[in-house]
């Protein structure tokens, strides 16, 4: 568990939901790097982590980071809460192809979701997805447009 | 292998249905497709399966609603895909010759609401990125993107299943729907709105499979023949992000559907009427491209001009498919068989396509992570 700096009058701790899928940051908001890895016969990468190759089956993969940015391939705005999802509509889940790793989905945050666009570049940042019982604000990977207007 | 004919199916209907049980359901599909098919229950020598949310042993305590004969009962599961991949592997035991005749059958009760495709808790359901229509949203948008195409293409698609669902006295949904209506239908997914979604559904579906050098002693005057199938589980493509995708991705579609295609010995140019899985309307934009229909990127174009309506030159979902004849997921394949039958056999009445001349049938059925593909000729 990484403690906040007691700065900003946020004292709140923060929590991965899930752990080892990308690297804690001191802050919410902050960028984080996905680690995943990659197969080191064919070159592959994966997120999450797999332990045998899905295209080539060896079992040989090193465990990698991968790029903060990338681009929106697709996205679709969500306007009904799906069961046992926590965050509330409208959302936009988008398709990000890392500039340097995978193509990942997950939640577009800090923005507009009616404005955003296929080839928007994006940021990867830690966002609160929810508080648990403790008190900790949980966390996940989002992304963040770079600019919108 | 031997040659197998499917010689009857019938449908229990579908809907909504609170006070009826599986067995209840079942057995009235059973009923009408041996009933079609002049087989009686007890020269039925094997039973197979597709179910996915009943518990276990589902299969047999409907099949015995007919009589204890002792056959064995096969219960399969393929999500969304079930009997189809039940109907393939009866096929397969008939055509191998391990049995002369068999049953197939799909049921399922669903609850309302949206399915959850992702076991609990896991990362995407906490984050809301386990949404099934979100996985066909987002190959929409990206279509609409690269290609010269609308939402109102997309809405098309429910207009025309809709339709052909008012001409089917099994559907749930036999009510016409203008593309205003679709289109100002709630917002589920970008471009998906509520009229785009298949609903859930109770129902079940059945066909009676026989050798073709087994049939002769059965009352049914006409049959179609399986010519062709193919199935698979989701082939690994660099840059594929995970779920939803062998539903959606075209490519896999392709790959299955050119086995199935030199199975029957056939090319996408002989289909006379199809069923494909449109879970979603963009699913029929996407399917028809991948099983090679239309050229890739033609798709939502050849919906608009109406090529995929009953009256058009490839007919697509002629029973009001999954959005209006309704996805009661265990049943879904069984029934897409039975469509087939009927136009293969000239019996699809106000459904009847190319006049009654339609001699190749073709079905996609797709469940998470698979696709089936199946060939019927006349
Ligand atoms: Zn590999």
């Amino acid at each position: 568990m990484t403690n906040i700096p007691a700065a900003a009058g946020s004292a709140a701790k923060l929590k991965p939901l899930r752990p080892g899928m990308f690297n804690l940051p001191a802050q919410a908001d902050m960028p984080v790097r996905l680690l995943g890895n990659r197969c080191r016969a064919c070159g592959e990468p994966f997120f999450p982590k797999r332990h045998y190759c899905a295209a080539c089956t060896s079992g040989d993969l090193e465990d990698t980071g991968f790029s903060e940015t990338g681009k929106i391939d697709t996205f679709t705005v969500v306007r009904q809460q799906p069961p046992g999802g926590a965050i509330a509509p409208p959302y936009a889940i988008v398709r990000v192809k890392l500039d340097d790793g995978p193509t990942v989905q997950t939640i577009a945050t800090n923005c507009d979701p009616e404005k955003l666009k296929i080839g928007d570049r994006v940021q990867l940042i830690a966002h609160r997805v929810m508080d648990d019982e403790a008190g900790a604000t949980v966390v996940s990977f989002m992304a963040q447009p770079v600019k919108q207007g | 292998m031997r040659e197998v004919v499917v010689l009857g199916a019938g449908l229990h209907r579908f809907g909504r249905f609170p006070d009826l049980s599986l067995q209840d359901l079942g057995r009235e599909a059973i009923k009408n497709a041996l009933a079609d098919s002049g087989v009686p229950f007890k020269d039925i020598e094997v039973a197979y399966v597709g179910r996915v949310l009943a518990g276990m042993g589902a299969g047999l305590s409907v099949v015995s609603e007919m009589g204890q004969t002792g056959i064995p009962v096969i219960n399969i599961e393929m999500a969304c895909g079930s009997s189809t991949s039940a109907f393939r592997e009866a096929y397969l035991s008939v055509a191998n010759g391990v049995y002369d005749t068999a049953l197939v059958v799909g049921f399922e009760k669903m609850q309302r609401g949206m399915l959850q495709i992702s076991e609990q808790a896991s990362y995407q359901t906490v984050m809301g990125l386990a949404v099934m229509p979100a996985a066909y949203a987002l190959q929409a948008q990206r279509y609409m993107a690269d290609h010269e195409a609308t939402p109102e293409m997309f809405a098309q698609v429910s207009v025309k299943s809709h339709r052909n669902g008012a001409l089917n006295p099994y559907a749930q949904y036999q009510k016409e729907v203008t593309i205003e209506e679709v289109l100002a239908s709630r917002m589920i997914a970008d471009p998906i709105t509520l009229l785009q979604c298949s609903p859930t559904t109770d129902g079940a579906a059945a066909v009676v499979i026989c050798a073709k050098e087994k049939a002769a002693k059965y009352s049914a005057a006409r049959s179609m023949t399986v010519a062709g199938w193919a199935t698979g589980s989701g082939k690994f493509e660099s840059h594929d992000d995970g779920e939803g995708d062998a539903e959606t991705n075209t490519g896999e579609v392709t790959r299955l559907a050119n086995q199935a295609y030199a199975r029957a010995g056939i090319g996408p140019e002989d289909v006379d009427v199809t069923q494909v899985h449109d879970a979603f309307s963009p699913g029929e934009v996407f399917t028809i491209e991948g099983l090679g229909l239309v050229k890739a990127g033609a798709g939502a174009r050849a919906v608009w001009d109406g090529r995929t309506e009953i009256t058009g030159d490839i007919p697509v979902n002629t029973d009001g498919g999954l959005l209006s004849r309704g996805h009661p997921i265990g049943a879904t394949g069984a029934a897409m068989v039975t469509e087939i039958f009927r136009q293969l056999t000239g019996e699809a009445g106000p459904r009847q396509v190319k006049g009654g001349d339609a001699k190749v049938g073709l079905i996609h059925n797709a469940g998470i992570g698979g696709v089936n593909i199946l060939v019927f000729k006349r």
